[in-house]
């Protein structure tokens, strides 16, 4: 897998390190999306105004939009308004700033994201702990199953899936909306959090059965076990803390797959977050607003897979 | 013999017996995944033929319930939807191998000049570059250019549509292979054999070719496999969500987003192509799978 190689590397280098690493590739985040947006082929301003634009209407925009700029200038404005917080104006929506359009949505889809983790986490662990200590060798090809299964299924299908048996038949979720505020806004978010959880939980509860299993083998379980150490204190002080190790470093790498997966939830339940403001600014070609979008979550993952190698560091006693 | 002793030919049997099992199983995964996908691949091809519809006709009134005439019935106009199903899932496997294999190829070569690069700095640059790539999430991103590539150049022999996400997936899709290709290179770089190669005087050609790609290819290869279910689902998420694949080109996920107003009363319109998708997303993930469980094993 991609992400194994900066997991050995990183265990031996120091937190200064690592912190600066993550300054440079959120820089190389900026860059990046400014390039691809300047770079590709394709007119912005063309694709604003539409089939019908004359000459002179796109030549305007083109002057406004600065696209006639030397690369490098526009860069230059481009970076120096992001370090004074100023991500530029919406096109579609004339005169409000990007960053009131995106921040109000942000909310939103954190707080998804922060329950979907926090739920795959608990429900993870449970089940890969579970299958860890049965005998029965039908949990644990369940849970291999059901994770290969569930990673091939796109989160907009568990959606509709969702909706289909939980909202419409069932009736005890509502199909989609948002109530504006707590604590109403939960009975909204349980579902999409469920359907996100699809993703995470099973990878969660594959990682925590494996070290689990690997940890029960160990020298030490036995002599713990013969000194009459009650089963489940054993996994409870043992067991699930090695266990956990790896959850964290599997929550960092997956958190580019989960804020993507939350913009797809958000359009299948309407839920006012930063996805479907995307969507939005996707079908009225308001690149500004995308662009922004980009690097909000390129940020959000460079940083909390930093903060997950930092929480790594703190947790595991032999990095101290 | 000592209660040490026999445990340990208790684990030595077991360890024994775990990697015959999984060797064992890791090639019926294989077998059972390229299976799927071939069932998949074959019907796409054989079912517009053998249907007397055609995939963007009106044949029947909208949003029937399968039946003899229409077994995944019809869809909001009033089309067969077994034969537009067949069509999305041509346009998506035809997505998946060019955006797969075109990405492959050029990260693998970008990833390798990297890697012989002699100048830190220059190594130093491109990672971060590489890794600011894969920090943006892969949905989001290629949403992103699809805004900006608009609508694409229109080629003859592709759906409408499918250049722009195939440029948009091109794009980005790349740097995972880089980053592979990169770290095999390194490794490979100064082994025994590389430097014996060009100290007997092989042409520099010869040493790249012959000597070093096949060995630093392996980790690029394995990972093919679940790079078609990402991209698979980044197509079929980026056509629910309206963008992406256009009308009247079926895709996948397009049928679902058409399907999802009726959702209630014709399930089976939404939940059909999603069954298609996942099903052939399993062929891949099973493939994957097995080739890695295959290396592991082998180290």
């Amino acid at each position: 897998m991609p992400g194994r190689n900066s997991e050995l590397k990183q265990s031996g280098q120091p937190l200064w390190v690592l912190v600066v690493q993550a300054v440079a590739v959120a820089f190389g985040v900026l860059l990046i999306t400014f390039l691809l947006i300047h770079l590709v082929p394709g007119d912005p301003a063309r694709q604003l105004l539409g089939p019908q634009a004359t000459e002179s209407q796109v030549a305007e925009l083109h002057q406004r939009m600065h696209l006639d700029d030397p690369l490098v200038s526009q860069l230059g404005k481009y970076l120096s308004g992001v370090a004074h917080g100023d991500l530029g104006q919406s096109l579609a929506y004339p005169g409000v700033s990007v960053v009131s359009l995106v921040g109000s949505s942000l909310l939103v889809t954190l707080t998804l994201v922060a329950a979907t983790i926090v739920f795959s986490l608990i429900s993870g662990a449970a089940i890969g702990l579970l299958a860890a200590m049965s005998r029965g060798r039908w949990l644990d090809y369940g849970i291999r199953v059901s994770a290969v299964v569930l990673l091939a299924t796109p989160a907009f299908f568990v959606g509709l899936v969702g909706i289909l048996v939980l909202a419409v038949q069932a009736q005890i979720a509502p199909a989609g909306g948002w109530a504006g505020h707590y604590p109403e806004n939960f009975s909204y978010l349980w579902l999409p959090v469920l359907v996100l959880s699809a993703y995470l939980a099973p990878l969660i509860a594959r990682a925590v059965r494996q070290k689990a299993r690997d940890t029960l083998r160990e020298q030490f379980i036995e002599a713990a076990m013969t000194r009459g150490l009650s089963r489940s204190r054993l996994v409870l002080r043992h067991v699930l803390p090695n266990s956990a190790l790896p959850t964290i470093t599997l929550v960092g790498l997956n958190i580019g797959g989960l804020i993507g997966g939350a913009v797809v939830v958000e359009a299948v339940f309407g839920l006012p977050g930063v996805g479907t403001t995307l969507v939005n600014a996707t079908n009225s070609r308001d690149y500004p607003v995308v662009q922004a979008v980009a690097i909000i979550t390129g940020m959000f993952v460079v940083f909390g897979n930093l903060l997950a190698d930092i929480a790594y560091r703190l947790i595991d006693p032999r990095l101290r | 013999m000592t209660s040490v002793e026999i445990t340990s030919l208790r684990t030595r049997r077991r360890t024994a017996r775990r990697r015959v099992l999984t060797a064992l199983s890791s090639r019926g995964e294989a077998i059972v995944g390229l299976g799927i996908l071939l069932v998949f691949v074959v019907a796409s091809v054989i079912v517009p033929i053998l249907s007397p519809y055609s995939q963007d006709a009106l044949v029947a009134a909208p949003n029937l319930a399968p039946s003899a005439a229409h077994p995944f019935g019809t869809d909001a106009l009033g089309r067969d939807l077994l034969v537009r199903c067949a069509g999305a899932l041509h346009t998506d496997l035809t997505i998946i191998v060019l955006a797969v294999g075109i990405s492959l190829v050029v990260g693998q070569g970008i990833g390798m000049l990297i890697g012989l690069a002699r100048n830190r700095v220059v190594d130093l640059v491109a990672t971060r570059l590489i890794d600011a790539v894969l920090a943006i999430p892969f949905v989001i991103l290629v949403l992103t250019l699809t805004v900006v590539i608009g609508n694409g150049p229109d080629i003859p022999g592709l759906p409408r549509g499918v250049p722009t996400i195939l440029l948009s997936i091109w794009t980005v899709g790349w740097a995972v292979y880089a980053r592979l290709g990169r770290a095999e290179t390194l490794s490979v770089r100064n082994r025994e054999y590389i430097v014996a190669a060009s100290l007997l005087g092989y042409s520099r050609r010869r040493v790249f070719f012959r000597h070093m790609l096949p060995n630093v290819t392996g980790a690029s290869l394995t990972y093919v496999a679940a790079d078609a279910v990402f991209v698979m689902v980044t197509t079929a998420s980026l056509a629910f969500l309206g963008t992406g694949v256009q009308e009247p080109t079926p895709e996948l996920g397009s049928l679902m987003y058409q399907a999802r107003d009726t959702l209630q009363t014709a399930w089976w319109a939404a939940l059909l192509p999603g069954a298609i998708i996942v099903l052939v997303g399993l062929g891949f993930s099973l493939v994957a799978d097995s080739f890695a469980t295959e290396s592991d094993v082998r180290r």
